[in-house]
């Protein structure tokens, strides 16, 4: 996990995107615990406070949950919750802002189709 | 809280002044007896010890007040920095003292009776000296309470120092004395010039000390109001002191 | 829970006021800065507050009681300053005993161990350590005593980076454990801009800033883009500083953005970090970067 602290992102969030990001890509897996709000602050120096409240974010996104007096654990089905609520999100996260910028240089929507096929024939995945 | 508080620094502070105490003792005999006694036995051939001549009572006073004296400042850095107040301080030091004069009480009495000292010399009480319980007592007390005049005044000059920085204490210690002096000398010298009716003066001393002009004899009660009075200022001049004490900047 | 106030608390000393007219409060169990530059007055106040030194006007109370000649209060707060207060003979293990004797108990189970962590010899003489060691030696009696309040003046002073790093671990650790509050006065922000939720900033012997950290940088802003676009959007606004950089130019804000204004394609608004929006607030300097 990497926090930009000069990000204009408040800290929180970040901490909340770091663990979801570790979820989706595995590094937390489901059922298991994820480290505890001490680990994360003192390993990167952020007042447990604000951990804690990037924490009940992942747990208002319902990919985290509390188990009593043990910890939080990764909720049975994140994985695919974030899929989900990402899968949501891209069209506002990345679509909208591709053919904005799009337009300000003046590409076609025609163009944009085809830079977007370029992408794919030239992915690495 | 603040009374278990006090007794556990008084016990500290006692502790430390009795260790500083034994070490005076080891340097006052390595000076006064080792080595005279060496210096003897390598050039006379005999030990010439005599008892008479050691003063552990007279260095155990001085010590008392020589420690009361010294201290006050470093004992403010470390107490305020452990969250003690200055009166819990100041009453930890003053129970400190109370201990210390009394282990000095009882140097000075093994040492009279060692060296064959009646207790009664100390005392001046013609009429009280029929070598009664109570003579004895009062004695004792006195002694005590002379031991803690020593000690009080020293804890009030060492907490007026504590309250200057290097600059201020040096001042005072160098000009002090001289001040002195210079007032003194010219005191005497007016008191020579001068016509003055003592008449004043001396009954107030009688009073003092309790001399009764029909029986000749002192009455220790007035000498005994007359040391409380001084450790009760003492005291309080001391606390007065203390409570003004600050974190200097040097 | 215990709370500490500080009442318009004023400090002289001769003609020169130090602090003025200082108030805040300090909650329990929270993780406090204050920030200030050399001289701003931050030892003054953390040496009023634990009566080292008296306030020429004001008070410092907790739950009303004034905290002067109090025991019980300053049995509940622990400084730890730049200056040396143990005497210099004594040894580090001593120093432990003395805290336990004065406060009525210690962590010596937790002060060995970070003795062992940091490694410093119990058996050292406090005068014969270095600058760093003597702050080791403090921030480890400032963990273990058991106290609600603990005040850090300058808690890294001569400590190297890996030293820094675990103080800040074992500081969060120590926090985590047992909550409580402490107040962090330093000069290295960066280092605890991320630990510290709320911040105090101390600029001339006034508090100019009493807030909470995320809301500080929220509300804290650089506008960058062409000069003239600049300037007309921050018209107005609680301009803190700029930069300019040939036709570049920043202005840094601290304070609300006026929602009615339209942006300008040309600008860009982002938030500054807590160490720069303290520099142009305590200096209110201007910094020109020529060509």
């Amino acid at each position: 996990m990497e926090f930009n602290f000069n990000s204009t992102e408040p800290l929180y969030q970040q901490v909340a995107e770091q663990l979801e990001e570790a979820i989706f890509t595995g590094s937390f897996t489901e059922d298991k615990q994820i480290p505890s709000t001490t680990e994360i602050s003192k390993q990167f120096h952020i007042n447990p406070a604000t951990v804690l409240k990037g924490m009940n974010l992942l747990v208002a996104k319902e990919l985290i949950e509390k188990r009593r007096g043990i910890g939080m654990f990764v909720k049975v089905g994140a994985v695919a919750t974030i899929e989900q609520q990402r899968k949501e999100s891209f069209y506002a996260d990345y679509i909208l802002n591709v053919v904005t910028e799009a337009q300000k240089l003046g590409l076609t929507e025609e163009k944009l189709v085809q830079l977007i096929e370029r992408g794919y024939q030239n992915g690495t995945n | 809280m603040l009374k278990s508080k006090s007794n556990r620094l008084a016990l500290y502070d006692f502790n430390r002044s009795l260790i500083r105490l034994v070490w005076t003792f080891v340097w006052f005999v390595g000076i006064t007896i080792v080595i005279p006694v060496l210096f003897s036995i390598t050039f006379n051939g005999s030990t010439g010890f005599k008892l008479n001549s050691t003063g552990f009572a007279f260095v155990a006073g001085l010590y008392l007040f020589i420690d009361a004296l010294m201290f006050n400042y470093d004992n403010f850095k470390w107490t305020i920095q452990n969250g003690i107040s200055r009166r819990t301080a100041w009453w930890a030091r003053i129970k400190g003292i109370l201990l210390l004069a009394l282990v000095v009480l009882v140097i000075d009495m093994i040492e009279m009776f060692v060296k064959g000292q009646k207790i009664t010399v100390h005392s001046v009480f013609v009429g009280y000296q029929n070598e009664t319980v109570g003579t004895y007592l009062i004695a004792i007390v006195q002694l005590y309470m002379g031991l803690l005049m020593l000690a009080l005044a020293g804890l009030v000059v060492g907490c007026f120092l504590a309250l200057l920085n290097k600059r201020g204490k040096a001042i005072v210690i160098i000009g002090f004395p001289v001040v002195l002096i210079v007032a003194v000398t010219n005191l005497a010298r007016a008191l020579v010039h001068a016509n003055i009716d003592w008449t004043g003066i001396v009954n107030f001393s009688k009073i003092m000390f309790g001399y009764s002009d029909s029986t000749g004899n002192f009455n220790p009660v007035n000498s005994s109001i007359v040391m409380l009075v001084w450790i009760l200022v003492c005291g309080g001049l001391s606390y007065w002191f203390s409570q003004k004490l600050r974190l200097r900047r040097d | 829970m215990a709370q500490i106030k500080i009442d318009h608390v004023t400090r002289k000393f001769g003609k020169n006021e130090v602090l003025k007219d200082i108030s805040f409060e300090l909650e329990p169990n929270k993780i406090y800065g204050l920030l200030g530059r050399n001289g701003a007055g931050k030892s003054t106040l953390l040496n009023i507050m634990t009566t080292r030194i008296f306030a020429s006007s004001g008070k410092v109370t907790m739950d009303q009681q004034s905290v002067v000649e109090n025991d019980d209060i300053l049995a509940d707060m622990f400084l730890m300053s730049e200056v040396d207060l143990y005497p210099e003979r004594m040894r580090v293990e001593k120093i432990f005993k003395q805290a336990e004797l004065c406060y009525g108990s210690f962590d010596y189970k937790k002060a060995y161990k970070l003795a062992e962590e940091f490694g410093v010899k119990l058996t050292a003489r406090f005068g014969g350590l270095s600058t760093g060691y003597h702050s080791i030696v403090k921030l480890i009696v400032a963990l273990c005593v058991p106290v609600n309040f603990v005040f850090f003046d300058e808690p890294v002073l001569g400590l190297d980076a890996n030293h820094r790093e675990l103080f800040y671990q074992e500081l969060l650790q120590s926090y985590e454990e047992r909550p409580r509050t402490f107040v962090i006065s330093t000069h290295l922000i960066e280092e605890i801009a991320q630990i510290v939720e709320h911040v105090f900033i101390l600029d001339q012997g006034k508090i100019v800033i009493d807030d909470e950290t995320q809301a500080i940088i929220d509300r804290s802003y650089a506008i960058t883009g062409p000069k003239k676009a600049v300037s007309d959007y921050s018209v107005g606004l609680n301009v803190i500083g700029h930069q300019t950089l040939g036709g570049l130019r920043t202005d840094y804000i601290y304070g609300d953005l006026d929602d009615e204004r339209v942006i300008p394609d040309t600008i860009k608004i982002e938030h500054v970090d807590l160490q720069k929006l303290f520099v142009y607030l305590t200096e209110g300097s201007v910094n020109y970067v020529k060509e």
